[in-house]
């Protein structure tokens, strides 16, 4: 079952966050280095999203179980110097191993994209990991282009 | 005969129009007369100040009308620059952010402003660097400019003990992308976007 995440949903999403983050870690340990209480911190991240009229968290409940969430907000994603543009930005979304490739995910999407649509949102961006394969099959399977590339250049140590 | 103005834009124009493969080497300084070569020892690399505003803002918006027509997200206010020079002036003075311009001649060539920034919730690093902008004067390329903003960029940053600096680089301009990579900077993401 999708439905809105509640408050008693957020530790449990703060937990599956730090999964997530564990599974990115094994592809790139560099760009995902979890604070110690990151998943505290993303839990009262979601706390505060609950309350606020242009976010939205839902969570898959399967037998009792939170298995996956998806957390998406509307803002706008241009500076002073552009057109303003209202856009749905997908923040996260993940699904414990085991529930993958059931189409959970593909309904993650769809269910929030409604509500995109339902706020008159018309098009949503998200992140996608480079070294996540797995992750850009899906988003492929989903469709979409890439408007932007997020590069990471080392700043040697000072003499 | 085309005025000064019409002269940049047309060169704007040819300059979008070459193959990829030209601009790598130009961007690489392969092509390099002995007039441009004389003139890069003139270069000069300072932080910005108000009265290069002007100039840069020009710079600035010469870069965003070719990538406006490589993404039709990017749509710029009729007043944009003034926008961008706003934006810019707050740079100057802000202790979180390096704002450097590189002047030949006593003309304005380019710029690179980076900032200090938190990182994601809840993953390390909790400070790091973003470009905040970054352009060079299209229709006079200098051999190296842009490295030589960066590296100067960088020195700030190293200073600060930040070790990484994020860029977002437009998907459509490969010659950005280039850029980037060959100042050893990795792809991580990908932002993507989708109509519904």
């Amino acid at each position: 079952m999708i439905r809105l995440a509640e408050a008693a949903d957020a530790e449990f999403i703060g937990e599956l966050w730090a999964e997530m983050v564990a599974y990115h870690a094994e592809l790139d340990a560099q760009t995902f280095r979890p604070a110690e209480i990151g998943a505290e911190l993303y839990a009262s991240g979601i706390l505060s999203r609950l309350s606020d009229a242009d976010a939205r968290v839902l969570v898959v409940e399967i037998n009792g179980e939170v298995v996956g969430f998806v957390n998406g907000v509307i803002a706008n994603i241009t500076t002073e110097m552009f057109m303003p543009l209202r856009c749905g930005l997908l923040s996260d979304i993940y699904l414990k191993e085991g529930y993958r490739r059931q189409g959970l995910g593909r309904q993650l999407v769809e269910r929030l994209t409604w509500w995109f649509r339902s706020q008159g949102v018309r098009t949503f961006e998200w992140h996608v990991s480079a070294r996540n394969h797995e992750a850009l099959a899906f988003w492929n399977s989903i469709g979409g282009e890439t408007t932007m590339m997020r590069m990471r250049a080392a700043i040697p140590e000072e003499d | 005969m085309p005025l000064p103005f019409e002269r940049k834009r047309i060169a704007i124009a040819d300059f979008h129009r070459l193959s990829i493969h030209v601009l790598l080497v130009i961007m690489r300084g392969d092509i390099l007369s002995p007039e441009r070569g004389s003139r890069i020892r003139f270069m000069k690399i300072r932080a910005a100040e108000s009265s290069d505003l002007e100039p840069a803002s020009q710079l600035w918006f010469d870069r965003m009308n070719l990538l406006q027509q490589t993404d039709w997200q990017i749509k710029l206010l009729p007043d944009a620059k003034e926008d961008w020079r706003t934006k810019a002036s707050s740079w100057i003075a802000d202790d979180q952010v390096r704002f450097l311009v590189a002047e030949n001649n006593e003309e304005l060539i380019g710029l690179i402003a980076v900032g200090l920034a938190k990182g994601m919730p809840g993953l390390y690093p909790q400070r790091k660097a973003a470009l905040l902008d970054m352009a060079v004067d299209l229709h006079a390329t200098h051999r190296g400019l842009g490295k030589q903003l960066l590296d100067m960029a960088k020195r700030w940053l190293s200073a600060k003990n930040v070790t990484e600096l994020e860029v977002d680089v437009p998907a459509h301009y490969p010659v950005e992308t280039a850029f980037w990579r060959t100042q050893g900077a990795e792809l991580r993401f990908e932002r993507r976007w989708l109509r519904i």
